[in-house]
C-alpha cells in the first residue's frame, strides 16, 4: 500500500491553505456513498456507551447482559481466584468510562521477561507461567503474600488496560485489507513501514502489539494471567455460535446457528482460540469458569459497540485537514474495509517502530521491543490515559510521545500553533466518547448523594459549602498524570478513588487494590523496614523500573483499603476520649489491654490499620504523598507528607488549595448509612449478642464526638490481635501483632475483612481474631448457630 | 590511593555497567532522520549557547560544565594571593569543607570510581561545584587526575569561587556565573580602594541564593541529592530573612583587610559537620579546632526525649525534634551522613535487656552495610538518607540510584518512634534507659568500600543530645 499520495495531497492542501468545508482528499479516497462529514462509514455500528451493536438480536442482547454482569463479578478464592492474581474482576481493569474501556494508571500491570546473555527472550514467571504478567497478590494461606519475582528477571514493562469497544467489528475484518496496508520495507519511502503481527498463522489484530487474533483468547488469557481463573476452550459449536463466528472447522449448518448474527459475514475470520485447557494449582477444580460463562463473556466483548462520532462541523473539518497534513492517517488509517462497509477504526492494525522513548523491550510474536500496533482512535476521548503504559495523561501528551515512524508527525504537531493543535485534538475528540470524558471515573453531571446516602455529606450543605463538597468529590475522583507529578516516583493509585470506591467514592476497596507492606527479617527474627519504607508500591512513573522489593525483603503483608466514610466524625473525637478507654496493663483483668497510639509529638493516632495517623489533615497528606506520590508544601504542625521527589515535576506538585479542599471534603463526608434488615428482632438480638460475647470490649459501639456520639464500633486503640509468633509490620506505636480496632460501620460494603483482606466473610473475619480477640472468638464459636446468625444479621446492618 | 579504590571495585561494577549499556542502547529506528530538512548552524553571535555534542555521553552544561573552557585559570587569584591582605579570612577558610572540597579523600575516591565507570564522561558532574574554576577553566576534563592540578583548582571552593560570582542563574548544580575579569565582590558598599583589585558591593554575597547555587544538587537523572537551599526556602528562617550566612558565617568585628578599619563582618568558617580527612594526617591544631567547632555546632541541634509505657513488652517512646528552623536535620550529603539513636536498657541487676544503635566490631552500625551483622539491628533509628538502585537494593553511589529516601527531620519537626523492650512479668524493675543521638560524617563501611581503610581511625562520632530514663514496675 502506499500512504504517500494521501500524505502528499494533505500537504498540498495544507500549503494551499485549504481549510474548511468538506475535505476533498477524503472523497478522492473513498466513494462518497455514506452520509456524514466523517466520510463514508458502515451504517448502524455505533451505540450509546455500554450498549451492544444496534444489529444485535434479542438473544444476543440477552447474552450481552449476561456477559456484562459477569465482567463485573468479583471472583473470590472459593470460586477459583488465584492462587496468584492482579484483579478480582474484568471490569476492574476495563472500567473507563464504562465496562469495556480502559482504566487509570493504578491498574497498570507489569510484563516481565528475562533476556539472556545470548539474546533469548523468556517471558518472566510470576508464581507460575502467566504470559510474562507479573502478579501482585496471592490468595491463600501457606502462600507468600506476594508472588516472588525471579532474580533473573531483567525486563520490566508496564501496560495500561486496553479498551475493547468495537472489537467484534474489528474481528469481522478480512485480514487481506490489513495486509494491504503493510509496507514492511517502506517501499514507498514515506518513512512508515507497517508490518503485520501473526497469531498462529492469522494476522494479529488485538493487543498493544497485535499479538492476538482471537477474542476468546484475549479473554481466556487475561482471566488466567490476571485473575487466576482457568477455563477450557469453547467448543466448536460454541465458537460457531458466537456473534463473530470463530469456529475453525467446516461452516456450520445454517439452521444450527442459534444466536448467531443474522448474516454471518466472515466465517473463519477469527482464528481458533488456544485449544489447551488451562489449569492452576489452587483448591478449586479446573476449569474455574464454565463454558457457558466464557461464551457470555466472549459474546459480550464481540457485541460491545463503539461510541458514535460527533456531528460534523467546520472545526472538525479543519482538524481533519491537520490530521491529514501531519500524516497521522498513514498509520491511523481512517477506515478499514469490513463486511459492513468502511469501518472508521482509525488504525491500520499494523506494527510500527515507535522509537526509543516508547520502546519497552517486550517481544510478542513478530513485534520487537520498539514496535506497537497502531491504537484504534474511535472512542479515544473517553479512554485515557494513553499509550501502552498510560504515560500520556492527555491526547496532546500522547501525540508528543510519538517517535520512530511517528517522529515526524509528533514533531510537526509540536511545531503547530496552539490553535491548530487544538483543532487536531478537537477532531480526535469527535471520534466518539467526548461526552463521557472525565478527569476520573465520575460521569459528567453525576448526581451528588444527599445526607444519609453513602457518599453524601454528614449534614445538609448549601451554597458555597455544597459546591465545595462537590468539587472535593471531583478532586477525590480525579486521576493525576505523570506530568502533574504522579509518583514519587512510585505510587499505588493515580487518584484517591483508585482505592476507595466501594460502594461509592470514599468507600473501601476490594482485594485487588490492597496496599502491600514489606520488610526484612533481622537475624533474630524481628521486623526491619526496607530502605524505601514499608510500602511496596504497585507501580511507578519511571519507565522500566521493576519495583522489585529490596532483595533482602522476605516479609510481605497486604493491607486492605478501609472506608473513609465518616472520617470527619472520627476526627472530631477528643484525644482524651480515646485515651480514657486505654487499659494498657489490663487493670480490669478482662484480657483486653487497649493502648493509645502515640504519634509525633505525643498526638493520639486514630486512622490507619496501625492507628499511625492522628488526623484527617495528616491522613490527606500521608495518602497524597505515599499512595499517589504527589509532593506537598510544608505546613506548620503537620509531620506527614513528602516535600520533594525525583519525578522531574517541580515540587510541590499539589498546592495547599487542593490539599485543603480534599481535607474539607473528607471532613464533611458522611458516615456509612445503616442497612435495613427484614428481621429487626434478629438484629436487636444480635446487638445484645455483640455485647454479650465481648465484641464491644474493643469495638466500642460509640465514642463521644464533637457533636454527639459517633457510632463507629471501635475504641481506636491498638490491640494485640494476631496469632502468637506472627512477625508483622511495625509502625509507630503499633508492634508487629498490634492493630487498631477497625471501625465496623460500613461493614456491609467493605468486604473483604481484616487488615490483609484475608477474610472474605464476616465469619472468617471473626475466626481471624487472636490474642486479645481470642476470648470473643471463642465465645462466638461456643454460641448456638441461631445466636451466631443473629450476630451476623446485626453486623450486616452496620 | 584513589586509583587503587577504583581498581578494587571495578570488577564489581563492570557487570552492572555492561547491563546499563545494553539497556540504554535502543534499537535504531529505521526511519529516523529520513527527511528532517536542512540543518542550520546557530549563529555564534545571536544563537543560544549550545554546547557541541561530542556524542559520547559526556555530561555538560553550558554554564557549569562547558565542553570548552569559558574562563582562563591564569586570571583566577589563589587563596594564597588573597591571604596577603585577608589573612584572617583565609585562616578561617583553611580546614573548612570549602577548602577541602578537592582534597577530601572520600570525594576523590568516589570521583575516581565514577571516572572509571563512565570512562571520564561524567567526571565533571561533581566537580562543577567542588571546583567551579577548574570545571569552567578546562583543568578538569574527562579523565583528569587529582594530581598536579593548578593551585587555584586544588583549593576547591576558594575565595574567587564566591567573590567573583556575578549572577545566580539557577539555584542548583553550580548555577552561578563567574566574572574573573570583574571586581572582587563583597557585602561592603564602602570598600577601601586597593591596587590589588577593583571592589564592588554585591547583594549576592549576603543572600542564600549564592550558597544555594551549589548547596542544592540533583543527579544527572534528576534525583534530588542535597537540598539545603530548597529546605531553607520553606523554613521559618527564610520567612524571617535569615539566610545561610547568619549561622554558617558567624558575625564578628574586625578589619576586612590588613590595615583596614574594624567593622562588622562575617567569619569565613563555613560551619558544618565535616572534619578534614587526610591520609597523611591533618595538622593537629586545625583538626582540633574544627572538631571543637563541629561539636559546638551539633550539640543540641536536635533533641531527644524518652517516655515509657511499661508492660509486656514495654513501649519506649523516643521523640526527636529538629531544633533548627533553617533546614532539615541532617542536611547536605545526607546519603553519607550517619545520625542515629544509641539506646540501651538495663534491668535492676544491670543486665542488658535491649540495645539499638551499637556498633559492630568494624565500627559500623548493624544496618544494611554491616559486614559482620547485616540487618542485625532491627530497630535502628537512622536519620541519614538512603539511595537505592533500580533493583531495590541499597547503593551508596549516587549515580547508581533511582530513589533517594530521606528520613531527615524537617525544620522544627517532631517525630516519635516506639521501641519495644522485651519485658515480662519476671523482669527486675526498675529499668534504666540510656540514650544518645549521635552523628558522624561517614561510616567505616564507606571508607572500606572506597579503599580508605587507613582513614577509619580519623572518623569522629559527635553526640548531639543524650537522655536517661528510669522505668518503674507497671
Amino acid at each position: 500500500m502506499s500512504a504517500a499520495p494521501r500524505l502528499l495531497l494533505g500537504l498540498l492542501l495544507g500549503l494551499l491553505g485549504c481549510r474548511g468545508g468538506k475535505d476533498p482528499a477524503d472523497s478522492a479516497r473513498w466513494p462518497d456513498t455514506a452520509a456524514g462529514g466523517h466520510g463514508p462509514m458502515a451504517e448502524g455500528i455505533f451505540a450509546p456507551l455500554g450498549q451492544p451493536v444496534p444489529f444485535a438480536t434479542d438473544a444476543q442482547r440477552a447474552i450481552f447482559d449476561e456477559g456484562i454482569a459477569l465482567s463485573g463479578h468479583r471472583f473470590t478464592p472459593a470460586e477459583g481466584l488465584g492462587p496468584a492474581f492482579n484483579l478480582v474482576s474484568c471490569a476492574g481493569c476495563h472500567e473507563k468510562p464504562a465496562v469495556g474501556g480502559s482504566a487509570g494508571r493504578y491498574r497498570n500491570f507489569f510484563l516481565t521477561a528475562e533476556i539472556t546473555e545470548d539474546g533469548a527472550y523468556i517471558p518472566g514467571e510470576s508464581f507460575g507461567k502467566a504470559g510474562g504478567v507479573m502478579r501482585l497478590y496471592t490468595t491463600g494461606a501457606g502462600l507468600p503474600p506476594r508472588p516472588p519475582v525471579p532474580a533473573t528477571t531483567n525486563l520490566f514493562a508496564q501496560r495500561n488496560p486496553i479498551p475493547f469497544f468495537g472489537v467484534g467489528l474489528i474481528a469481522e475484518l478480512d485480514q487481506g485489507d490489513i495486509l494491504a496496508g503493510a509496507d514492511p520495507q517502506d517501499a514507498d519511502g514515506d518513512g512508515i513501514s507497517g508490518r503485520p503481527n501473526y497469531d498462529r498463522g492469522f494476522v494479529g489484530r488485538f493487543g498493544r502489539k497485535a499479538q492476538t487474533v482471537s477474542i476468546e483468547g484475549f479473554i481466556r488469557g487475561p482471566l488466567n494471567n490476571h485473575l487466576g481463573i482457568t477455563s477450557d476452550p469453547l467448543t466448536e459449536d460454541q465458537r460457531a455460535a458466537l456473534p463473530v463466528d470463530s469456529s475453525g472447522g467446516a461452516a456450520p449448518d445454517a439452521d444450527s446457528l442459534g444466536a448467531r448474527w443474522a448474516a454471518p459475514l466472515q466465517p473463519w475470520a477469527q482464528a481458533s482460540a488456544p485449544d489447551a485447557p488451562l489449569a492452576d494449582n489452587d483448591a478449586v477444580p479446573d476449569p474455574e469458569l464454565s463454558g457457558g460463562d466464557l461464551f457470555a463473556l466472549v459474546s459480550f466483548a464481540m457485541l460491545t459497540a463503539p461510541m458514535a462520532f460527533a456531528p460534523e462541523s467546520t472545526e472538525l473539518d479543519d482538524g481533519r485537514v491537520i490530521f491529514d497534513e501531519l500524516g497521522c492517517g498513514d498509520c491511523h488509517r481512517p477506515r478499514l474495509m469490513g463486511p459492513r462497509g468502511p469501518l472508521p477504526v482509525y488504525s491500520d492494525l499494523l506494527l510500527h517502530d515507535m522509537g526509543p522513548a516508547l520502546a519497552d523491550g517486550v517481544r510478542q510474536g513478530e513485534a520487537d521491543g520498539a514496535e506497537f500496533r497502531t491504537q484504534p482512535l474511535w472512542g479515544v476521548a473517553a479512554v485515557g490515559p494513553y499509550l501502552h503504559d498510560g504515560r500520556a495523561h492527555s491526547l496532546d501528551e500522547a501525540i508528543r510521545w510519538h517517535g520512530g515512524e511517528g517522529e515526524r508527525s509528533g514533531r510537526d504537531y509540536e511545531a503547530l500553533p496552539a490553535d491548530e493543535q487544538a483543532l487536531l485534538i478537537g477532531f480526535l475528540r469527535s471520534l466518539g466518547g467526548a461526552e463521557h470524558e472525565s478527569l476520573g471515573l465520575q460521569a459528567p453531571g453525576a448526581r451528588l448523594p444527599g445526607v444519609g446516602e453513602a457518599g453524601g455529606p454528614t449534614t445538609a450543605l448549601h451554597g458555597a459549602e455544597l459546591e465545595d463538597f462537590a468539587a472535593g468529590r471531583l478532586l477525590f475522583d480525579r486521576e493525576f498524570g505523570a506530568s502533574e507529578g504522579l509518583g514519587a516516583p512510585r505510587f499505588n493509585g493515580d487518584s484517591c478513588r483508585a482505592c476507595h470506591f466501594d460502594p461509592v467514592p470514599g468507600g473501601a476497596g476490594p482485594l485487588d487494590v490492597n496496599v502491600m507492606r514489606h520488610g526484612i527479617l533481622s537475624s533474630d527474627g524481628r521486623y526491619i523496614p526496607p530502605v524505601v519504607g514499608s510500602v511496596l508500591h504497585r507501580t511507578t512513573s519511571l519507565q522500566g523500573d521493576g519495583l522489585r522489593a529490596q532483595p533482602e525483603a522476605t516479609l510481605f503483608e497486604p493491607r486492605q483499603t478501609p472506608t473513609l466514610l465518616g472520617l470527619g466524625l472520627i476526627d472530631g473525637i477528643a484525644e482524651a476520649t480515646i485515651a480514657a478507654q486505654a487499659d494498657p496493663h489490663d487493670a480490669d483483668g478482662d484480657g483486653i489491654s487497649g493502648e493509645v497510639s502515640l504519634v509525633d509529638g505525643g498526638r493520639v493516632g486514630r486512622f490507619g490499620w496501625k492507628a499511625q495517623v492522628p488526623s484527617v489533615a495528616e491522613f490527606v497528606r500521608d495518602a497524597l504523598s505515599v499512595e499517589l506520590g504527589l509532593t506537598l508544601e510544608a505546613r506548620a504542625g503537620l509531620s506527614f507528607g513528602q516535600l520533594e521527589d525525583n519525578d522531574g515535576v517541580a515540587d510541590p506538585e499539589l498546592g495547599p488549595e487542593l490539599e485543603l479542599q480534599l481535607q474539607r471534603y473528607l471532613l464533611r463526608l458522611g458516615p456509612p448509612p445503616r442497612q435495613r434488615s427484614d428481621d429487626p428482632a434478629a438484629v436487636s438480638r444480635g446487638a445484645a449478642t455483640f455485647e454479650a460475647l465481648g465484641c464491644a470490649a474493643c469495638h466500642s459501639p460509640a465514642l463521644e464526638g464533637a457533636s454527639g456520639p459517633v457510632p463507629l464500633y471501635s475504641d481506636l486503640l491498638l490491640h494485640d490481635i494476631l496469632p502468637e509468633g506472627t512477625v508483622g509490620i511495625e509502625e509507630g506505636s503499633a508492634g508487629g501483632r498490634e492493630l487498631r480496632t477497625p471501625p465496623l460501620w460500613g461493614l456491609a460494603h467493605s468486604a473483604p475483612y481484616l487488615h490483609d483482606g484475608a477474610a472474605a466473610t464476616l465469619t472468617a473475619a471473626i475466626a481471624g481474631h487472636h490474642g486479645e480477640g481470642a476470648g470473643a472468638r471463642a465465645a462466638f464459636d461456643a454460641a448456638t448457630p441461631a445466636t451466631q446468625a443473629d450476630l451476623l444479621r446485626f453486623l450486616e446492618t452496620l | 590511593m584513589s586509583q587503587r579504590a577504583a581498581a578494587l571495585l571495578l570488577p564489581l561494577l563492570l557487570p552492572l555497567h555492561l547491563a546499563c549499556a545494553c539497556a540504554g542502547a535502543p534499537k535504531p529506528s529505521p526511519n529516523r532522520g529520513a527527511d528532517t530538512g536542512p540543518t542550520v548552524d546557530p549563529s555564534p553571535d545571536t544563537g543560544p549557547i549550545t554546547p557541541p555534542d561530542p556524542g559520547d555521553g559526556t555530561v555538560s552544561d553550558p554554564l557549569s560544565m562547558p565542553l570548552h573552557p569559558t574562563l582562563t585559570l591564569d586570571e583566577a587569584r589563589s587563596a594564597a594571593t588573597c591571604a596577603s591582605c585577608h589573612p584572617d579570612q583565609v585562616r578561617d577558610w583553611e580546614g573548612t569543607a570549602h577548602a577541602w572540597a578537592m582534597r577530601d579523600p572520600v570525594f576523590q575516591a568516589a570521583t575516581m570510581l565514577r571516572q572509571a565507570e563512565f570512562d571520564g564522561a561524567q567526571d565533571r558532574f561533581c566537580l562543577q561545584c567542588h571546583s567551579n574554576l577548574g570545571s569552567r577553566g578546562g583543568a578538569l576534563g574527562p579523565g583528569f587526575s587529582f594530581e598536579g592540578l593548578p593551585e587555584v583548582v586544588a583549593e576547591g571552593v576558594t575565595c574567587v569561587s564566591c567573590h567573583q560570582i556575578d549572577a545566580v542563574l539557577r539555584v542548583e548544580n553550580a548555577g552561578h556565573s563567574l566574572d574573573l575579569a570583574g571586581p572582587m565582590r563583597g557585602p561592603f558598599a564602602d570598600a577601601a580602594a586597593t591596587p590589588a583589585h577593583a571592589s564592588a558591593e554585591s547583594a549576592l554575597l549576603t543572600g542564600a541564593e549564592l550558597c544555594g547555587s551549589c548547596h542544592d544538587v540533583r543527579e544527572i537523572n534528576g534525583l534530588p541529592l542535597e537540598r539545603p537551599y530548597a529546605e531553607w526556602t520553606s523554613a521559618p528562617a527564610a520567612a524571617e530573612a535569615r539566610p545561610c550566612q547568619t549561622c554558617h558565617m558567624p558575625a564578628a568585628t574586625g578589619p576586612a583587610a590588613v590595615g583596614g578599619p574594624a567593622r562588622p563582618l562575617r567569619q569565613h568558617r563555613f560551619l558544618g559537620v565535616s572534619l578534614p580527612l587526610d591520609e597523611d594526617g591533618v595538622d593537629e591544631a586545625i583538626f582540633n579546632e574544627k572538631l571543637a567547632e563541629v561539636e559546638a555546632l551539633l550539640t543540641g541541634v536536635a533533641t531527644l526525649r524518652l517516655s515509657a509505657r511499661p508492660g509486656s513488652p514495654t513501649d519506649l517512646l523516643v521523640t526527636l525534634r529538629n531544633e533548627l528552623d533553617g533546614h532539615a536535620f541532617p542536611t547536605g550529603s545526607t546519603f553519607n551522613r550517619q545520625v542515629w539513636l544509641e539506646l540501651s536498657v538495663t534491668d535492676a541487676t544491670g543486665a542488658l535487656l535491649y540495645q539499638t544503635g551499637d556498633l559492630d566490631e568494624n565500627g559500623d552500625l548493624r544496618d544494611a552495610w554491616s559486614a559482620i551483622d547485616p540487618y542485625g539491628d532491627a530497630d535502628l533509628i537512622q536519620l541519614g538518607s538512603r539511595l537505592t538502585a533500580p533493583g531495590g537494593a541499597p547503593n551508596f553511589l549516587a549515580w547508581h540510584a533511582t530513589e533517594h529516601t530521606n528520613p531527615a527531620l524537617q525544620p522544627l519537626q517532631i517525630r516519635s518512634y516506639t521501641l519495644f523492650v522485651p519485658t515480662t512479668a519476671d523482669t527486675a524493675y526498675p529499668l534504666r534507659v540510656e540514650a544518645r543521638l549521635r552523628m558522624r560524617a561517614y561510616g567505616p563501611y564507606l571508607m572500606r568500600a572506597l579503599g580508605l581503610d587507613a582513614l577509619i581511625d580519623q572518623l569522629v562520632i559527635v553526640d548531639i543530645d543524650a537522655a536517661r530514663l528510669e522505668i518503674s514496675a507497671p
